[in-house]
């Protein structure tokens, strides 16, 4: 069975916390029944301990569902914040290279990955004008093609992170 | 034994017995065979019993006219407590 | 200059709630339940009690949740408050009213005043069935088996007759008729605050709102 992905942790467990109360209110009634019918016995004191080990359960599903629910928030939080930073690390570094405002437009979307079609559908333009826009950012960037514009931003963010024994591979 | 006697009067007088409908204080009896046995013999073919109100509530479809009924019988006497006309 | 950039990223801080899958089942839940006993289950009947009984222990949990759980979930993010609520109203009249993280003052109102309905519903509901779910379905049980003596008490009295079940009844009913005009009220309520303000209030109730709050 295949784990389930992070994001449908929380939808599943809490799923199962439902069946979980269900069957800890149901049990819970059922033996409060039978204690108030003066049936005691080695039966009620059973029942009465698994109610209370299904309310424990219960208890622990909420503290788990709870839990999982501030990670992945936590998570998602940590990722906008990342997303919000490297769009500025982008804009301030199209800015420092001085694109155009149609520039800037243009080579954000070659960063997200359409081509040059793609490009000037979007934007309304002929496909050669694109081309054009294109060919002065890389100059203006100092790169020679767009795998390196793109990988201009990929070092940046991984800095010293990626252990790549340059001098055997000469 | 005096309370069955009309039912029986009613089944002796047509065949066909048109419906004769139970009184309270009538008593069916205190099992489903014998509730169900004097229904029909009155006309009415039971279709069920249920537990309502601590009574058993007999429902039971009127073979002449297809009407259903509602009958109450007290499960420890076998008397009939109410009827009601199922709406 | 258009900023594709910033059109393309995820929009900040949509202030619009996030409810957690948890309040969103069991706000379904109840829901579900308490119109299938109103509109569909036999009353009084094993099912509209089992029925009954899954509706408490949504509505338990969901009290427990409003302690533990997460920040909009809490009663404390979303307290009564009846001037607030007519405030706000006031402003939905305006077109102008501004965003909660959580529940808006009148739809806490309707929250609490839904809860409480369901309470005493549900309380009613216990006091004419008893303790156990499970009493109303053995004694079908037997008698389906042809078996009439289970009504029968030992003292001579048939079982099930309590000086205090008209009344339960009654309120039962009250309680019931109550919820079911708060709830037209409560969706009326959605609807229009939807679409006043241009917010689609009905989503985040229904859906996982990705890549925000989860």
């Amino acid at each position: 069975m295949k784990p389930l992905g992070p994001r449908r942790r929380p939808i599943a467990w809490a799923i199962f916390l439902i069946v979980q109360t269900l069957a800890t209110v149901f049990f819970v009634g059922d033996a409060a029944a039978d204690y108030l019918a003066g049936q005691i016995s080695a039966h009620l004191v059973f029942e009465m301990l698994v109610a209370l080990a299904l309310a424990l359960g219960m208890a622990f599903g909420v503290m788990v569902l709870r839990q999982t629910l501030e990670e992945m928030r936590a998570q998602d939080a940590a990722l906008a914040t990342a997303r919000g930073a490297l769009a500025d690390v982008i804009a301030a570094q199209f800015t420092d290279w001085g694109l155009t405002p149609a520039e800037r437009d243009v080579g954000f979307l070659a960063l997200k990955g359409l081509d040059v079609a793609e490009i000037a559908e979007l934007r309304g333009r002929a496909a050669g004008t694109v081309r054009a826009q294109l060919t002065r950012i890389y100059a203006k960037a100092g790169v020679s093609g767009r795998a390196q514009f793109a990988a201009w931003f990929v070092e940046d963010l991984l800095g010293e992170g990626l252990d790549v024994d340059v001098a055997t591979r000469e | 034994m005096k309370a069955l006697l009309p039912l029986t009067f009613a089944l002796a007088l047509s065949p066909l017995a048109a419906f004769a409908l139970p009184v309270v204080g009538d008593v069916l009896g205190t099992t489903p065979e014998t509730a169900t046995a004097a229904l029909e013999a009155a006309g009415c073919k039971v279709n069920s019993f249920e537990p309502e109100d601590g009574k058993i509530e007999a429902k039971c479809t009127e073979t002449a006219t297809g009407k259903i009924w509602e009958i109450y019988i007290d499960p420890k006497t076998g008397a009939v407590s109410k009827v009601k006309a199922d709406d | 200059m258009t900023d594709l950039a910033s059109s393309r990223l995820p929009r900040k801080g949509q202030a619009l709630p996030s409810w957690d899958p948890l309040l969103r089942l069991a706000h379904w839940g109840i829901a579900g339940v308490v119109l299938a006993n109103y509109a569909f289950t036999k009353e009084g009947g094993s099912v509209h009690i089992a029925l009954g009984w899954a509706g408490m222990a949504l509505l338990l949990l969901r009290l427990i949740w409003g302690f533990v759980g997460p920040r909009e979930a809490r009663f404390a993010s979303f307290p009564p408050n009846p001037m607030a609520a007519l405030r706000h109203l006031g402003g939905l009249l305006r077109g102008k009213a501004p965003q909660y993280p959580s529940h808006n003052p009148a739809g806490a109102l309707m929250a609490y005043a839904l809860w409480a309905c369901l309470a005493v519903l549900m309380l009613t509901g216990l006091g004419m069935s008893g303790l156990s779910p499970f009493a109303r379905a053995d004694l079908e049980a037997a008698v389906a088996e042809g078996d009439w003596s289970v009504l029968v008490e030992e003292d001579g009295d048939a079982e099930g007759e309590s000086p205090y079940g008209d009344v339960l009844e009654e309120v039962h009913e009250v309680a019931a008729n109550l919820i079911l005009i708060l709830a037209l009220l409560h969706v009326a309520g959605v609807a229009v605050e939807s679409r006043a303000l241009r917010r689609n209030l009905l989503a985040p109730m229904l859906i996982t709102r990705r890549g925000r709050k989860g």
